[in-house]
């Protein structure tokens, strides 16, 4: 795509200029980094529609390719739900770092005085500001097409937006692996999905457990605390894979 | 006695051809005594009949395979902390046979639930665990073949395989929290309560094999490896080497 | 006969040692042959097949 053709790409490398080094802190790093990614992603919408159009159309597929019987739908609603989050996440992702390392964007980053984790965590918290965000928003209306009830709609949510942001935080790792690879997609699908796994089956579990007339709240509990660790670990994780790829 | 000599590529070839021949070897005997004890020594389980004997290979792929992987951390983080070139030459040599290991650990375990419990694939925890394993191996194999420098390789494989060390005992819990939770719709598979002691021992024998098959056949990568990346160095003869080929 | 037979479980047992046997069968023979085409290359010569 070119410069003249894209709005978004045209004035990338603009927003690209750091913070004057009054202070080099975590926070200031997290703050320019979100700001800046969102910008980026507010500027071309039509990206973002897309990838909510899938998860969509994923989910709506589903039972025409089962059957429109309703207890069967509230069965697989929630985990139906959940794959679509899973398959949304992964298409957003190759898009969190390539475009800035096309454009150098990456390497000025990594270079700059700023810790690299905490540039890497501002991109994650804004790519799924713009991705993971929607889709836990979106949720209830596509529960609804399964007939779920209005309490396993709740924890749905709930289990979306504390899983969701692992995903983010979880497919960085992948995104900065995969940079710079004759892999594709297709790579990166076969290095993220299994580490999601524990996210599914809890955010699954979770409304699944409450249709079984049980407690969702260990399932929650176990994202939030999955959730901790991934905060802790990914972006350092990920900030070694930028460096590695722009080696 | 200075270990870190062996940290090169140049120095650690001629060793690992010296040892290779001698865990072939002990792998072979290890394989011979272990089926011995296995099929002939070994009495029938009561319960399981004959089929239970392919516990013998089953058990010790299973822990080979989740063992792989640890190695694998261990060489990795050598690697990326002391930035040595052997440690992850280690790594990418041990993850085909960690595959080929989760594998058979699959198949053996299908054909064993079979007869006992009536099917080849149930979503039990450890089977479920060990079928992720596998998708983790094939995506370390695979980012390795994406990236045509080998020293970005090392480290971008590093990375991942240092990251699904943290996650797989995640991903087991989380299998076995789902399974309890669905406990009706699978079937609860239970190991045989008690275990003569010939086969035990038969068992542990085979271990022993595996152990040494997968070290043999280590060290013959990470020879194949370093001659594929080192071509042209000055330490290798290559009169030598023509010779033999 | 009866050795092979495995009370009437001789399909699962040799069908288990059988895959194994040619998966280590499959991961040997194709590392022989890595090692020998590095080993030739780095030899520098020229493939003569």
């Amino acid at each position: 795509m070119s410069a003249t053709s894209h709005p978004a790409s045209a004035s990338r490398r603009e927003d690209a200029d750091l913070p004057a080094p009054a202070d080099f802190g975590v926070f200031a790093a997290v703050r320019w980094a979100v700001a800046r990614d969102l910008r980026i992603a507010l500027r071309s919408r039509a990206e973002l529609a897309v990838q909510l159009l899938f998860f969509v159309i994923v989910v709506s597929l589903f039972p025409l390719s089962t059957s429109p019987e309703r207890q069967l739908l509230q069965t697989l609603g929630p985990g139906v739900l959940w794959v679509a989050a899973l398959l949304a996440a992964l298409l957003s992702l190759p898009r969190l770092f390539a475009g800035d390392l096309a454009d150098g964007t990456l390497e000025q980053i990594a270079l700059s005085p700023y810790p690299l984790p905490a540039l890497v965590f501002g991109k994650v918290l804004a790519h799924w500001l713009a991705t993971g965000l929607p889709l836990a928003v979106l949720a209830p209306l596509l529960g609804l097409q399964y007939a779920l009830p209005a309490d396993t709609l709740v924890v749905l949510v709930g289990s979306l937006l504390l899983g969701t942001p692992i995903l983010s935080l979880v497919g960085a790792i992948g995104a900065a692996l995969t940079l710079n690879t004759r892999g594709g997609g297709g790579l990166l699908a076969l290095l993220v999905l299994p580490l999601y796994a524990p996210v599914l089956i809890f955010g699954a579990g979770s409304a699944d457990a409450l249709r079984a007339g049980l407690s969702a709240a260990p399932n929650l509990s176990l994202l939030g605390a999955g959730l901790l660790v991934a905060l802790v670990g990914a972006p350092f994780a990920a900030a070694a894979a930028v460096r590695i790829a722009l080696d | 006695m200075n270990l870190y000599r062996f940290a090169s590529p140049a120095a650690f070839y001629p060793v690992a051809g010296f040892w290779m021949p001698w865990f072939a070897i002990a792998a072979a005997v290890c394989t011979v005594v272990g089926l011995y004890i296995g099929f002939v020594v070994a009495p029938t389980d009561f319960q399981q009949g004959q089929a239970y004997r392919i516990i013998f290979i089953h058990v010790p792929s299973a822990w080979m395979s989740m063992f792989i992987w640890l190695v694998m951390a261990f060489w990795s983080l050598l690697a990326l902390s002391m930035n040595t070139r052997l440690s992850a030459m280690m790594a990418q040599a041990l993850a085909p046979s960690g595959a080929w290991m989760t594998f058979i650990a699959l198949w053996t375990g299908a054909f064993w639930g079979r007869p006992t419990w009536g099917t080849y694939w149930a979503w039990d925890a450890r089977m479920t665990s060990e079928l992720i394993l596998l998708f983790l191996y094939f995506g370390v194999i695979a980012l390795r073949n994406a990236i045509d420098d080998p020293r970005r390789a090392d480290r971008a494989c590093s990375v991942l395989i240092l990251v699904g060390a943290v996650n797989i005992p995640i991903i087991y819990f989380s299998v076995q929290w789902w399974n309890t939770l669905h406990q009706g719709a699978s079937v609860s598979l239970t190991a045989a309560p008690t275990m003569a002691a010939t086969m035990l021992a038969g068992m542990l024998v085979m271990s022993l094999a595996a152990w040494f098959y997968t070290i043999a056949v280590a060290l013959v990568r990470v020879r194949a490896i370093i001659l594929e990346r080192e071509q042209g160095a000055a330490w290798i003869d290559a009169p030598d080497l023509a010779r033999r080929t | 006969m009866q050795f092979l037979d495995m009370g009437n479980y001789g399909f699962y047992v040799w069908t288990a040692y059988g895959v194994t046997a040619l998966a280590i069968a499959v991961e040997v023979l194709s590392l022989r042959a890595r090692l020998r085409a590095a080993a030739r290359a780095a030899s520098g010569v020229e493939d003569t097949r």
